[in-house]
């Protein structure tokens, strides 16, 4: 063996490794994957997407790393094939709706159907960081996409991202789910400063029951409506709702149980890896995502208010008076909105239990969440 | 007469200076259809009649968009409607099919809020209105659910 051939060797040998192509740029992004993966298992926050996201941000922030790119030879990476077919097919976050579907008691909605008001008030956000988003020189899909993470529904945010600006799909997803872990933290404060201690001690008429038939009823007239009024959303909203008739109708409990079970963790593990590895340094580390996370912040904080104000304004109209506490669970953040509510109403009561009553605006600001996405969808058709 | 001269030249570069007496190849970043003429032009609107046809101008704009992202075609029945979906100066280019005078009409608009304004309103009241929608067919269901209920405990009484 000649001294050139050891030279090539061990030439080839070091440039397979992840030495080359080293900068800096990786390094804050194994910070920032670590950080997820942090809050995902110290602070317990969504744990089972960041603790994913976190880790598929920290594995393609190596050099050479096979996993999100084509193969020279023609074939997906690994984390690209779970990307491509997965979100940009749209089969996950439709997949994750008939899980929810399947988990999901339209109960307390169904009991209250005029709570579905608060559902659409809370959508404020969306539209007021549409024009803000516009107004830092984003394009209007990319506006939409950034918008509609007021709604705080991480898989309706998931998909109408892939759909209008799929670049942005890495920031989008991890704002969307970062802020609704810390609902607990950005809410009361809003909740506190757009009531008065009188509306906060409103007490609420204990629901009544509703019947099966109603139950199973709900999902074909809600897939009917949407489909009808806003059809380009009935990918996300028709898989909900079988999913919900699935879990209703109590005949197909297989079918139930793998929906909201073992496939809905599948699509979960997918869903973050790919979200995760979509975060490269390269297309990461500029102001766009850094814009969205800090518009993410304002835009759960405006839909808060747009939840408790719709509630305020119902009151001037109605006889029994809704607890404006429960126009914060309007953000879609299902349940953990609606525990925000109970919470202060305790606070402020400690006989006053809110949450059945906040459960009915949090599912309906997921229907609301879904028929804004489509309304977006419809804009760019 | 030096003071008069210069005034006249001032006034002159003004009046060729002024928007409407602009022979610039473009308004907007929107290339103008070659030899229209101008009928209005306003800072954020300009009007051009062409003795093109109306599918002669489509094809220009075409062409003259090909490379650009974000552009949004509507094919309506008066007119056929180009609207910039991006972050451009302009929002939109509306060709005219219907003739005036054997000419074509093409109007650019500048992008403004106040169409972003309009067009968020509608949708967000759109969202009461999907919600609403369904509040009544819940109603509506539930009546019709506990009408039934009702018969049928009637129907089991006398029995």
């Amino acid at each position: 063996m000649t001294f050139n051939e050891i030279q090539d060797m061990v030439n080839r040998i070091v440039f397979t490794t992840g030495f080359v192509g080293f900068d800096w740029k990786l390094i804050i992004m194994w910070a920032v994957g670590s950080l997820f993966i942090y809050l995902a298992i110290a602070k317990k926050y969504e744990p089972l997407l960041l603790l994913p996201i976190g880790f598929g941000i920290f594995l393609v922030n190596f050099p050479q790393v096979p996993l999100m790119g084509v193969s020279p030879e023609g074939h997906r990476h690994l984390i690209e094939i779970f990307y491509h077919y997965g979100l940009e097919w749209e089969v996950i976050p439709c997949i994750m709706f008939l899980g929810l579907g399947a988990m999901t008691d339209f109960g307390p909605l169904i009991a209250n159907p005029k709570v579905l008001i608060i559902g659409a008030g809370a959508q404020l956000g969306i539209f007021v960081i549409f024009i803000g988003t516009v107004l830092a020189g984003f394009t209007l899909k990319e506006a939409a996409s950034v918008g509609i993470i007021a709604g705080a529904d991480g898989p309706t945010t998931i998909y109408l991202t892939q759909k209008l600006a799929p670049h942005l799909l890495g920031p989008n997803a991890l704002a969307a789910y970062s802020y609704m872990a810390m609902v607990p933290l950005i809410q009361p404060g809003i909740m506190r400063l757009m009531t008065t201690a009188k509306e906060r001690k409103i007490r609420m008429r204990q629901l009544r029951p509703v019947s099966k038939t109603e139950k199973t009823l709900f999902p074909l007239i809600t897939a009917g409506i949407v489909a009808i009024l806003v059809p380009s959303v009935m990918p996300l909203m028709g898989m909900f709702m079988l999913g919900n008739l699935m879990k209703e109708s109590g005949v197909v409990g297989r079918l139930t149980d793998t929906a909201q079970g073992a496939l809905m963790n599948m699509v979960t593990i997918f869903l973050g890896v790919s979200v995760g590895a979509k975060m490269h340094a390269d297309s990461f580390l500029s102001y766009q995502p850094l814009f969205i996370f800090g518009l993410g912040l304002l835009s759960f904080a405006v839909s808060t208010m747009g939840g408790i104000l719709t509630v305020k304004v119902m009151n001037l109209f109605l006889k029994e008076k809704i607890n404006p506490l429960i126009g914060s669970a309007g953000v879609s953040a299902v349940p953990m909105a609606a525990r925000v509510s109970q919470m202060q109403g305790l606070k402020y009561d400690k006989t006053n239990h809110l949450l059945m009553h906040a459960i009915g605006p949090n599912l309906a600001g997921v229907i609301g969440t879904a028929a804004s996405a489509g309304l977006f969808i419809a804009m760019f058709q | 007469m030096k003071r008069t001269m210069l005034c006249l030249l001032l006034g002159c570069l003004w009046i060729l200076g002024h928007p409407s007496f602009s022979r610039a190849e473009d308004f907007l970043g929107v290339p103008l259809v070659p030899q229209a003429k101008i009928v209005l032009r306003t800072d954020s609107r300009l009007e051009l009649l062409s003795h093109l046809s109306h599918d002669e101008i489509a094809q220009f704009y075409e062409k003259a968009f090909e490379e650009e992202k974000d552009i949004r075609v509507r094919d309506w029945a008066e007119a056929t409607y180009k609207e910039d979906n991006s972050n451009r100066p302009w929002h939109s280019v509306t060709i005219s099919k219907v003739r005036e005078n054997g000419m074509t009409k093409v109007v650019i608009v500048k992008d403004s809020m106040g169409w972003l304004m309009g067009t968020l309103t509608i949708r967000y009241a759109a969202v009461f209105v999907v919600l609403s929608c369904l509040y009544l067919g819940m109603i509506l269901a539930g009546a019709i659910i506990s009408r039934t209920v009702k018969k049928a405990e009637a129907q089991k009484k006398p029995a």
